[in-house]
């Protein structure tokens, strides 16, 4: 353990992950090489510390209450808590399911993993038997930005996921992967690491549900890499319960003429955090970011996102939705940054937000850094409260004031997953969102 | 039907109506003239129970109700209705599920059942056909994308399935082209009978060859300056507002 660390300022949180690596390191797959890696990732975020609200990008973040957690990475036996169908799981029909409990697999919820026509998905756990030091090179999250050192405690437990590689020219079904918290007091670190190469298409649906019990937290990072015209559309929703805390990263890298749509749903939960980072690093590499986040009463959810334009005719598109109620807080941080020789960029922002009633809370934040000439760069913030000429619109047609308020919630969050192209996506998140409005029933007449 | 007397309402602090005294017979359809801030749309909006209107002094009856007591939603279900002069658009509002919904608002107070999902297409269709708006419409966001003219027709549209007791129709003429006019007319007189009133508020009396008004009143200066049968339209448009103003005393 790093000297320059007393343990006694070590949050909770990190000294049950210390223990646990203590007691785990030995016995997680891979070779030397990943057990010198892992060591190094945990050593690193002790002397890093967890994210403070003095990092700004988690200002706002109840920080404090992820430092508090005594979360154990420690690993399910098998066939422990994998059987039972999970509150929020949904299925869709042209979609093959993985599920993960606690971050193992569960083949009994699962569909076949090996019968994937046109795609190789293989489980971290067994590459790394197979070829003790693969993947090696492609993990490491190299910078110390508090942004990052969530993405290093998820290196230093780095075990569970999957590897999903989609050849060049081929269109697969698509993929669907289920991470649950089953259990109370757990915490889980799922890996995805996507490539799709040149002229392939991957549609990817990765839902986390966090805990009913509570006092979880589900830290996953996802990877992704898109080479020349390929295209990625990736579902994430978190979906954390009550005291369930879910954190996700993706790292995503675009090649010439790649298309990325990011769908990001955050519901519910006590902490519900998702960052995205992506670099478009060659011409023509275009990505769409749609964000919803909803936060009823006593929810926090947070949305970052940095997209970075590094080559010219780039372009990016991104959507931000939220509404809060009493004691609910949303935050978006959307920082796009056009590198000098981005020439030709083009950088679309809108965020809205919507304030269900008083005491509630959006924090809307968009950066613009812009290094080159001739870009076209728009963005708008916008937060308030329901138009009121949309709602007399409504009671003038004789629909009760609970009704049209109820409904004007929902088509706000609904722009969101309107873009969406599965049916079975949409009806699962419309199905949550109505159940979080006070006038449920009256709204899901209209659906 | 409707007895609007001696109605003074301001808006941040400056009164738009004042003393305005009205009545419009069952059966009849009556059209409301006047210049433009005369306080025409704000009496459209206080009939339909917008509350951002502060009401001073004044009665409006309806059906014998206490209209203003009211909130908006139950003098819609009550049977009356506001074609607005513009429209809001509400995207991701389904324009024929509000249409549905509305309409089962209005018959649950009558104590009627919710209207049959086939049935009620089948009288959307019908009206749809009438107004010459195309069945896309159904499926979209209420006024969502709509140019003026259709969202003048998408009044007239809800209007017609909604069939009001009472049917306020704010400067519904303006922004149309001749062939849409005759369309929202043709839509209007249709709906026309002995127990039902209509109240047109306008800017020109073009409408008015289309709906023949049984009686014309003349708003200025926030209560009615002149009243008359339709002749007084056209003299109206003769002579101009200024004329109708200078009459206020001898009215």
């Amino acid at each position: 353990m790093n000297a320059s660390a007393p343990l006694a300022a070590v949050p909770q949180f990190l000294r049950t992950h210390s223990d646990a690596h203590a007691r785990l390191a030995s016995s997680l797959p891979g070779g030397i090489g990943w057990l010198r890696r892992r060591t190094q990732a945990l050593e690193r975020v002790i002397e890093l510390g967890l994210p403070t609200s003095h990092d700004e990008a988690w200002k706002y973040a109840p920080v404090r209450l992820l430092a508090q957690r005594a979360a154990d990475p420690a690993r399910l036996e098998p066939g422990e808590s994998q059987s039972a169908a999970h509150k929020g799981s949904f299925s869709v029909p042209e979609a093959r399911r993985l599920v993960f409990i606690d971050g193992r697999f569960a083949p009994a919820l699962s569909d076949e993993p090996a019968a994937i026509d046109d795609l190789r998905a293989d489980f971290l756990a067994d590459l790394m038997r197979a070829v003790p030091d693969a993947l090696l090179e492609r993990l490491a999250v190299h910078s110390d930005r508090a942004e990052d050192r969530l993405a290093l405690l998820n290196d230093a437990f780095l075990s569970e996921g999957i590897v999903i590689r989609v050849p060049a020219g081929a269109t697969p079904a698509p993929l669907h992967l289920q991470f649950v918290c089953a259990s109370a007091d757990r915490a889980t670190h799922p890996r995805v690491i996507v490539e799709v190469e040149q002229g392939a298409h991957l549609q990817l649906i990765e839902q986390h549900l966090g805990s009913a019990d509570g006092n979880s937290v589900d830290n996953g990072v996802t990877q992704v890499e898109l080479r020349g015209s390929a295209t990625l559309e990736h579902y994430l929703l978190l979906e954390s319960a009550d005291r369930a805390q879910v954190l996700h990263g993706t790292y995503v890298t675009q090649h010439r003429n790649s298309h990325l749509i990011q769908h990001r749903i955050l519901l519910g939960g006590e902490l519900a955090r998702a960052s995205l980072q992506a670099r478009l690093e060659e011409s023509g590499a275009a990505i769409e970011a749609n964000s919803l986040a909803l936060t009823p009463g006593g929810e926090y959810a947070d949305a970052h996102s940095v997209i970075e334009h590094c080559a010219p005719h780039t372009r990016s598109h991104e959507r931000y939705r939220a509404a809060a109620g009493k004691g609910g807080r949303c935050v978006f941080n959307g920082r796009i940054v056009v590198r000098e020789g981005a020439a030709g960029s083009d950088s679309q922002q809108s965020s809205r937000g919507l304030l269900l009633e008083p005491g509630g809370e959006i924090d809307a934040r968009p950066q613009l850094e812009i290094y080159t000439d001739d870009v076209k760069c728009s963005h708008g913030a916008t937060t308030g409260r329901l138009d009121p000429d949309m709602l007399f619109y409504l009671l003038s047609r004789g629909i009760d004031a609970a009704t049209a308020r109820g409904l004007l919630v929902f088509a706000f969050l609904d722009d969101v997953v309107a873009r969406m192209s599965f049916d079975a996506v949409r009806r699962h998140l419309e199905g949550r969102i109505a159940a979080a409005l006070p006038d449920a029933p009256v709204i899901r007449e209209f659906l | 039907m409707l007895e609007i007397e001696n109605l003074t309402v301001s808006v941040a602090d400056k009164r738009v109506l004042q003393g305005l005294t009205l009545a419009v017979p069952q059966g009849e359809v009556h059209a409301l003239m006047g210049p433009n801030g005369s306080g025409k749309s704000t009496l459209a909006q206080v009939l339909a129970g917008r509350t951002d209107y502060v009401v001073e002094s004044g009665s409006v009856r309806y059906l014998e109700q206490d209209l203003l007591a009211m909130p908006a939603e139950e003098r819609a279900r009550a049977g009356v209705f506001l074609g607005f002069q513009y429209p809001v658009e509400i995207p991701g509002v389904n324009n024929v599920y509000l249409l549905k919904a509305a309409l089962n608002a209005r018959r649950r107070v009558q104590g009627e059942p919710e209207v049959d999902a086939f049935e009620f297409l089948g009288l959307v269709r019908e009206k749809m056909k009438l107004m010459e708006m195309p069945e896309s419409f159904l499926n979209r966001g209420v006024n969502e994308g709509f140019s003026g003219g259709e969202k003048k027709r998408n009044e007239v549209l809800q209007m017609l399935v909604l069939e009001p007791t009472l049917a306020i129709l704010d400067e519904t003429d303006s922004g149309l082209d001749i062939d849409a006019l005759k369309v929202v007319a043709r839509g209007i007189e249709t709906l026309r009978r002995a127990d039902r009133s209509i109240l047109l508020v306008t800017h020109y009396q073009r409408l008015l060859e289309y709906v023949v008004p049984d009686r014309v009143h003349v708003l200025a200066g926030g209560r009615i300056v002149r009243s008359g049968d339709r002749t007084l339209a056209l003299e109206l448009e003769q002579r101009g507002y200024d004329w109708a103003r200078s009459g206020a005393t001898a009215a």
